[in-house]
């Protein structure tokens, strides 16, 4: 308090006139602006620039959390977005200073605004004159300045600055990947302390609560018994054929599948939660008969998913063959098509005969430059259709495939078709 | 790992200000208890520009509107829980980027 004691208004005043400043011209408030004492002084405070979006987060109240482990890169998260932090530097010092008056608040009411317009229209010789007669005046007068002390709470050279990304959803696939679900026989052997509840997950995967649940919907992930587990790719085919034979058994038409009767029928064979699962991840609403709403089988999701059976042995397969067994195996009046197989299988069109593997995007590594390595190992020429499955991964709103192309790729015309091979041949 | 940022219920985030300058300040020496002035802050009329005094200094600056607003956040240490609070907004700065002028005078008496 002393302190405050000691600055009055003619020691303002009197910094005013030293400065060649007119007190006329300035509005009747003076903030003095201090570093509060020790004791006061705030050094855990940060600053963080916010978008359009989050700013209106932090109005309404809501909840924003920083996610990351140790060794990763924190992220921000509102509840359905997901930001990158960078830490900013400036040369400027920025001083915060809680509750400082801007000039409107400052005493500048409608007479002096008034004034000073008209002082506008003076020229600047007169306006000079007159404001030094004011001044004289004004120190005469003495009227009390006002006077308000301001706290500069921290100093700051550093700013964090957010920009939206794509959610990091890799590491769910690896948390999830040790306890694969192969059926109720075999859950001896799944190792119970590496199940993982929802909030185990979202505590470890840096993603907004919605990005993270897309994902889970995306990736097949069931909840069994409060956890999220994995179907391992064999117990997958065993549910899902059993799924598809009930088409023939009952002789429904492909959009006209009960879920009643299908879930009434294999209670016994498959867990209920698991059963319930695939039939929302394979099928879709068709048709509402009586009251009675049916299903059907989403076409393209079963032919690719048949086709990675029997592709799952290792090696090449005559893709005349292949293609004759794939239309064998899916169910009567669904519809096999070479289209479908980008992103899981690569097809070799000149070779004799011409084959198909095996070749999926998850089996890729995850780092970009690794995986551009094995695209090019696989495979010398890519067009961009063919190699779109494979890098979607890293497109973003700014760097799309075929900027990524350009980036880490050779383009050349074959046949009047563009393709892509490597940057660096051998 | 999760660290909640918490914001205050709506409406009641206040609005605080920032005044950038070039350089920083290095005082003479700081009290040991209790607030060490700065400089003081005015403003024009007129123009509405501010002007801070700065010891032997005259800056002018004027009221900027940031192009992103920034949350003031606070760490806060609880049972060995660290979370962020939002403490304010700040939506307006005070830029002074101008050199600063001396003042000269020949005046004898310290200010």
């Amino acid at each position: 308090m002393e302190t405050r004691e000691e600055r009055t208004s003619d020691d303002v005043r009197k910094v005013i006139k030293t400065a060649k400043l007119h007190e006329s011209e300035l509005t009747e408030t003076t903030q003095v602006l201090q570093f509060p004492g020790p004791d006061q002084q705030n050094h855990n405070l940060r600053l963080m620039l916010l978008d359009d979006n989050l700013l209106k987060e932090i109005e309404a109240g809501n909840q924003l959390i920083f996610k990351g482990d140790t060794d990763e890169n924190a992220v921000l998260c509102t509840s359905n977005k997901t930001y990158d932090i960078k830490e900013a530097e400036t040369s400027n010092s920025l001083l915060l200073v809680p509750d400082l008056l801007f000039a409107a608040s400052t005493g500048l009411d409608e007479t002096n605004a008034n004034n000073s317009m008209e002082a506008d229209s003076d020229s600047s010789f007169e306006r000079s004159n007159t404001s030094l007669n004011q001044s004289a005046e004004c120190d005469e007068e003495k009227t009390p300045r006002n006077i308000v002390f301001k706290d500069i709470l921290d100093t700051f050279f550093t700013y964090y600055e957010l920009k939206p990304c794509k959610p990091r959803l890799s590491k769910l696939r690896k948390l999830l990947e040790p306890t694969k679900y192969r059926g109720s026989e075999l859950e001896y052997s799944v190792d119970k302390s590496k199940l993982l509840t929802y909030d185990a997950i979202f505590d470890q995967v840096q993603s907004s609560r919605e990005e993270l649940d897309e994902e889970l919907v995306k990736i097949q992930a069931i909840k069994i018994d409060e956890h999220y587990r994995l179907l391992e790719f064999d117990y997958e085919f065993r549910v899902l054929s059993y799924l598809l034979d009930l088409i023939d058994e009952n002789s429904w038409s492909l959009d006209k599948i009960s879920k009643e009767v299908t879930l009434e029928s294999l209670k016994d064979l498959v867990p209920e939660c698991i059963l319930n699962a695939m039939f929302m991840f394979y099928s879709e609403e068709s048709v509402i008969e009586d009251g009675v709403q049916y299903y059907r089988y989403k076409e393209n999701k079963v032919c690719r998913f048949l086709a990675r059976v029997l592709l799952k042995s290792a090696g090449k397969f005559n893709l005349v063959e292949f293609l004759q067994a794939w239309r064998d195996s899916v169910p009567e009046g669904m519809a096999t098509d070479e289209s479908l197989l980008a992103g899981i299988a690569l097809v070799d069109k000149t070779s004799t005969p011409q084959v198909v593997w095996g070749f999926s995007e998850n089996d890729l590594p995850e780092d970009i430059n690794q995986r551009f390595k094995v695209l090019f190992q696989t495979k010398a020429k890519w067009t961009v259709s063919e190699i779109s499955p494979y890098i979607e991964l890293y497109a973003t709103e700014k760097l799309n495939v075929n900027a990524l192309l350009t980036k880490h790729a050779r383009a050349s015309t074959q046949d009047g078709v563009r393709v892509f091979s490597a940057k660096h041949m051998k | 790992m999760q660290i909640f940022v918490k914001c205050e219920s709506e409406g009641s985030v206040p609005e605080w200000a920032l005044v950038e300058l070039q350089g920083l300040i290095q005082m003479k020496e700081e009290k040991r208890n209790g607030p060490t002035v700065v400089g003081d802050l005015h403003y024009f009329n007129r123009s509405r520009h501010p002007v801070l005094v700065l010891g032997h200094h005259v800056l002018n600056g004027k009221e900027v509107k940031l192009e992103q607003a920034m949350a003031v956040m606070e760490k806060v240490n609880e049972e060995d829980k660290v979370s962020y609070r939002v403490k304010a907004i700040v939506k307006k700065k005070l830029l002074f980027k101008s050199r600063p002028k001396p003042i000269i005078s020949n005046v004898s008496e310290r200010v």
